[in-house]
């Protein structure tokens, strides 16, 4: 079985290499890059892995991001040229964590009839800038936000069975083919996510998609920027000593540092990633930050519809039964 | 655990056994009319402390009055943190830890853990005790909706403690306000075995059958879609024919090995293994519950996807019902008289 991971990449230079070697440590068969105009290194960075059979880059030169066009047609690459079976589609401040297995035992573990697995969103939040790289400094997670405005909200992403005809989503949150029927409460994997990272940064991820379409959390991040000025907007977003002493205390903020460990291991020479088991305890923070996303399938709200009728019959049959009694 | 059980003693003593192994501190059991042995294996156990007995005379089936009167005892008299409300023919099985270990896991504004119930399927009886035949498990490819179909995919819950709960019929949901549910996480597994022989069939069709028949009679509650299968094993039982009803279910050996390669069936020990442990120990212990593997996992996340579609299904119908049952409740006279008297109250408040 081969995986296939697709990257849209711009100007992202403080973290593509850890991504590459990250992924390909996880076991990816082959990688393909739609560096989208890069000026700073990062194009130069992708050439050093062109000599790697594994990295196939395409460089886009178009002005506007046409995210979902070039992911669908880098999943559809990944069936027809490179052979694959599962399409992971990623960007470059996402980690994918295979939870308790090594990726292709993950994906083979699905029967055929289903094509599509979730992996949830584990928001690690921004942290004052220091010299060390992100995954050194940036190892709090929060809990997911319902509030699509902020860029901590709760989000899964997918990993899918290669189609010649899939279509991706914008935002690689959806993939649509014959088959591709959803696993629907399983996480085979985590993605450790990084969205902030600089001051710098946060200005070139937002200015840079003000032409598309993005979420509400892009809309509103370029509608704070214009507003209130680049660095109110870091600082509101910044989680700061004290927030994190608070954020610790209370439970909102956790302490992961995993991807950090797995990075030390790697550039120390490991081929793969070390050994990781979940504890129940890790299950259960999962699950928490998976009630969001949970909230927004259509089945839930129906599920809530039904009780709230069922109450209401209790308390009308009860309203019966008394009047009934009294008469 | 709460258990309602009657005439179940072909599993009955499997069942306390193991969970009063797997984390269960104590079981209320409600008996109703049981006249095949389950009365001395409950009193037995009653004896030995860790069960309670409650004796309930030959009469309707009331499933959803009983079980939540045991609920409500756990959490009023027993000091009970967690509920949960089993069948005799169920296992409940943790994953990664004991009953107790993962429950303690579940953040404390949750209040529901959902477990999503496996069935094992029926083999010839050969007169070996079921858990040593029945080893193999539906892995269900489609979600099941008909009503008659044993092989319905279904969840249960397993709820904390609360003096004022309300239990749904088949303990398949919980009705509280203040008991929130945490969901996409299944600690729980919940092993069902229940068509197990003949003469079960027949036993139980015939008594339990007539006593649910008995309360849909003497009862306003509409007939829940689920029940179509038990009406099924009841009309079998009365017509003598228990035996042509569970022949037509049971695999023979053909059609396990045909089923394994189709990949509708999966080897499944973990009961069977446990009860020879627990046998060969005697009294006391506990069970170890290993976290379990990626591809059990995997199999399991697929059971309940399975359940998911299915419920999707299952909830719309069940919405359609209930809106018809506001919609006749609402038209009733004291209804309305009650609105009224309410309408008055609270004009005469703000007085």
């Amino acid at each position: 079985m081969r995986v296939a991971m697709t990257l849209v990449v711009r100007d992202e230079v403080d973290l593509v290499g850890e991504w590459l070697r990250y992924h390909l440590a996880c076991g990816i068969d082959q990688v393909i890059v739609t560096d989208h105009r890069s000026v700073d290194g990062t194009s130069e960075l992708l050439a050093e892995h062109a000599g790697d059979g594994r990295v196939r880059v395409i460089r886009e030169e178009a002005l506007e991001m046409r995210q979902a066009e070039w992911v669908t047609h880098m999943a559809r690459l990944a069936a027809t040229d490179h052979g694959a079976d599962w399409v992971i589609n990623s960007d470059a401040d996402e980690f994918w964590w295979p939870r308790d297995g090594e990726v292709h035992e993950l994906l083979g573990a699905v029967p055929g009839r289903y094509g599509v697995v979730r992996a949830l969103w584990r928001q690690f939040v921004l942290r004052p800038e220091r010299p060390e790289p992100f995954a050194e400094r940036m190892t709090l997670r929060c809990r997911p936000v319902a509030d699509f405005r902020s860029p901590y909200h709760a989000q899964v992403k997918i990993a899918h069975r290669a189609l010649p005809d899939v279509v991706v989503s914008e935002g690689n949150h959806d993939a649509f083919g014959d088959g591709l029927a959803l696993v629907r409460e399983w996480l085979p994997f985590e993605v450790l996510h990084f969205p902030l990272r600089t001051e710098a940064q946060v200005g070139d991820k937002f200015l840079r998609r003000r032409a598309i379409l993005g979420g509400e959390h892009i809309a509103d991040a370029i509608r704070r920027l214009d507003s209130e000025g680049l660095s109110a907007y870091h600082d509101a977003v910044l989680f700061g000593d004290e927030e994190v002493a608070r954020g610790l205390g209370d439970g909102t903020l956790v302490e992961d540092t995993r991807l950090r460990e797995a990075l030390a291991a790697i550039d120390d020479g490991a081929s793969t990633l070390p050994a990781w088991t979940p504890t129940l305890a890790d299950d259960v923070d999962l699950a928490l930050d998976f009630q969001l996303a949970l909230e927004r399938d259509s089945w839930v709200n129906l599920d809530r519809r039904a009780a709230a009728l069922e109450r209401s019959i209790a308390r009308l049959e009860g309203a019966a039964t008394l009047v009934g009694a009294g008469s | 655990m709460t258990l309602l059980v009657r005439d179940e003693r072909d599993i009955l003593e499997e069942h306390l056994a193991f969970h009063l192994a797997a984390g269960v501190d104590e079981v209320i059991v409600t008996d109703h009319a049981s006249t095949d042995g389950t009365e001395e294996v409950l009193a037995r156990y009653e004896r030995q402390g860790r069960v309670r007995v409650l004796r309930e005379l030959d009469g309707p089936f009331r499933q959803r009055e009983w079980v939540t009167h045991m609920a409500r005892l756990a959490a009023a008299e027993h000091g009970a943190d967690w509920v949960v409300n089993g069948d005799a023919d169920e296992f409940w099985w943790p994953r990664g830890g004991s009953l107790q270990e993962v429950l303690a896991a579940v953040p404390r504004r949750y209040g529901i853990v959902q477990s999503l119930v496996r069935h094992f399927v029926p083999v010839a009886d050969d007169g070996r005790p079921f858990q040593e035949r029945m080893t193999y498990r539906l892995r269900p490819t489609a979600p099941v909706n008909d009503p008659a179909s044993p092989w319905r995919p279904y969840r249960k819950v397993v709820h904390r403690a609360s003096p004022d709960v309300v239990l749904v019929e088949g303990g398949h949901a919980v009705r509280s306000a203040d008991l929130q549910p945490l969901r996409g996480w299944y600690p729980i597994e919940c092993l069902h075995f229940p068509l197990r022989a003949p003469s079960q069939v027949e036993r139980k069709g015939r008594a339990w059958g007539a006593a649910v028949e008995k309360f849909y009679a003497s009862s306003e509650v509409p007939r829940s879609a689920g029940t179509a299968y038990h009406a099924l094993q009841h009309d079998a039982a009365v017509r003598g024919e228990a035996e042509s009803y569970y022949d037509a279910l049971a695999l023979g050996p053909d059609d396990v090995g045909e089923g394994v390669a189709a990949g509708l069936l999966e080897e499944d020990l973990r009961v069977r293994d446990a009860l020879r442990e627990l046998a060969g120990r005697g009294e006391g212990g506990t069970l170890p519950f290993p976290r379990p593997t990626t591809l059990e996992t995997a199999s399991f996340a697929i059971d309940a996807a399975v359940l998911g579609e299915a419920d999707v299904i299952r909830t719309q119908r069940w919405l359609d019902d209930l809106e018809r049952r506001v919609g006749r409740l609402e038209r009733t006279a004291p209804v309305r008289i009650e609105r009224r008297l309410r309408d008055l109250a609270r004009k005469a408040l703000r007085r």
